[in-house]
């Protein structure tokens, strides 16, 4: 009887053994899967590849490259015949989007989601003002038949995505994220601003008659005049 | 051994199964008892802060008002968290789910997950590095926002002197990118000089000391840009008590505090994210693709930041703008 329990208390506790054994086992296996679980969700280290290091690196100039890259092919080819064929007559237009910006905009501008409309127009009057106190020069037009005055951009500092979002040409779909998407709007200001003052300085513009090509985005709630990024301007 | 094993195996994995069985009854069951309208979940980061908190309202207010059920969920950054939520809202059968995700490439397979069960996902605020997987990416365009901040810091500054940067968090995408628009547009005008920039995390007490420490380094600041609201009410807060309350500092969120401030004449600009229209836009965009299958919009849809100042202040809700 007492050779039997005896040898069934050490079998029991040989078995308590093995068990606490096993459950320690166990314990351990199930932190490791949890550990490997949590390490690939929440990876404690990101890997990035050297290339997108460099490009951070660098700043614009890489960037500036790749947008360059996307403006060349469609500058000359795409861009510009855009505006000589579907550029409206701001001085047809302008008094219509005042009226009823939601209408004309369906009908002559070009938006994002529910972003203000975006316009490329045309038009033809005498310069009266060139503003170059600011490094966001501006030089304003009167044109006749329109009851307001209207300014475009003289440089150096070129402002808004006006001219990438207004032909229809480019869109937020084409790029990876807005920062590429950016650059290749300040790529199209920095071409059109030179191609637009190409023979001639913005200063001596004043008192002279223009026509333009440009695009615009409206904002109703702004009280200064329309604000035109040229990419032609002849006198 | 082995048996042994094998038994302690084999109770796990029991208690696992009863556990799974209860969780999917459970879950079964909620749905069938309110089956008539169908159910839109709203996945944020955080109600704590007021950003997502008006994103997460104005979201379930529109699906309402649209005649949908809606699920708030909360995954407070954390992947894990937003997987099984994720989880919930493909058992409770959700008809679509509207989303502000927990990371750029933790989300895609979450994202992946409610496309393969049939539910559709649509993305607000922040985007996810693929394309093709969510039906719709609805992003506040901060690069455009920032742009819009640091050209009314320019004209605020008269195009010249000294000023500071407070940058945000340094592993947030966001933070990379308005520091990236501040730099590209001020660096462009050539008498405006940038003494220092730090990093402040997003946080107003950090940006509250960081800014008392430039202060005595750099007394004759004249400007500060920050990341976000919060750090440009730290930064102020720590020129007003130093008597340099006139230093101009422009913000970006558009937060309620800072709208005040604006009216205080006390910070003078900021930028708005509409989050209110983007979580809004997005129920439309997801109604819209129940019903017909499609939104009619390219997936990746920027919208545009506005400029908040003493002229537009007046017409500011909480983080959106009245025509």
């Amino acid at each position: 009887m007492q050779m039997t329990s005896l040898s069934k208390d050490s079998r029991t506790s040989a078995q308590a053994r093995v068990r606490r054994k096993n459950f320690r086992r166990l314990v351990i296996l199930v932190l490791f899967v949890l550990l490997a679980i949590v390490f690939t969700l929440r990876p404690p280290f990101v890997l990035r590849p050297l290339k997108d290091q460099a490009s951070r690196g660098t700043g614009s100039e890489t960037g500036q490259s790749a947008a360059s890259k996307f403006v060349d092919p469609i500058w000359t080819s795409e861009v510009l015949p855009t505006f000589e064929e579907k550029a409206q007559d701001i001085a047809k237009v302008l008094p219509e989007i005042r009226a009823d910006p939601d209408a004309a905009g369906q009908k002559y501008g070009r938006r994002e989601a529910t972003n203000p409309y975006n316009y490329m127009v045309r038009g033809t009057g005498k310069v009266t003002e060139i503003h170059n106190e600011s490094r966001a020069g501006t030089a304003t037009v009167e044109i006749p038949g329109l009851n307001e005055k209207v300014a475009f951009q003289i440089g150096p500092v070129v402002r808004g995505t006006a001219l990438r979002d207004a032909t229809g040409v480019v869109s937020f779909n084409q790029f990876s994220n807005q920062l590429d998407y950016a650059d290749v709007s300040k790529e199209l200001n920095g071409r059109a601003l030179k191609a637009a003052f190409a023979n001639v300085d913005p200063a001596s513009l004043a008192g002279k008659t223009v026509t333009f090509f440009g695009a615009f985005t409206f904002d109703p709630h702004l009280k200064t005049p329309v604000l035109i990024t040229p990419v032609r301007i002849t006198f | 051994m082995s048996k042994h094993t094998s038994i302690t195996w084999k109770s796990v994995v029991s208690c696992l199964t009863m556990l799974t069985l209860l969780l999917t009854a459970a879950a079964i069951v909620q749905p069938t008892l309110a089956q008539e309208k169908k159910l839109i979940a709203i996945i944020v980061p955080s109600p704590e802060n007021p950003f997502f908190k008006a994103e997460a309202d104005a979201a379930e207010t529109k699906a309402k008002a649209l005649g949908y059920d809606t699920l708030v969920l909360v995954h407070n950054d954390d992947p894990v968290k937003q997987d099984q939520l994720f989880d919930t809202a493909i058992a409770r059968k959700a008809a679509a789910i509207i989303l502000d995700n927990a990371g750029a490439d933790a989300t895609i397979a979450a994202v992946k997950k409610a496309k393969d069960a049939g539910i559709p996902s649509f993305l607000v605020d922040r985007e996810i590095n693929a394309t093709g997987t969510a039906v719709a990416q609805l992003v506040s365009n901060n690069y455009q926002g920032a742009t819009l901040g640091a050209e009314e810091f320019a004209k605020l500054m008269g195009e010249e002197g000294d000023y500071v940067e407070l940058i945000g968090k340094e592993t947030d995408t966001n933070a990379g990118i308005r520091s990236k628009g501040y730099n590209d547009t001020l660096s462009q005008y050539p008498k405006l000089k940038k003494v220092a920039a730090q990093s402040a995390n997003w946080n107003q007490a950090e940006a509250f000391q960081k800014m008392q420490t430039i202060i005595q380094q750099f007394p004759n600041i004249k400007g500060a840009i920050s990341g976000n609201d919060t750090m440009a009410l730290g930064a102020y807060a720590a020129l007003k008590a130093a008597g340099k309350g006139k230093v101009i500092v422009v913000g970006f969120d558009g937060s309620p505090d800072v709208a005040e401030s604006i009216k205080a004449g006390e910070i003078r600009a900021t930028v708005l994210q509409p989050v209110v229209h983007l979580s809004e836009l997005a129920v439309d965009q997801a109604d819209k693709y129940i019903k017909t299958g499609k939104t009619g919009q390219d997936e990746k849809q920027t919208i545009d930041c506005v400029l908040i100042n003493p002229d537009n202040v007046k017409n500011y809700t909480s983080f959106g703008l009245k025509d």
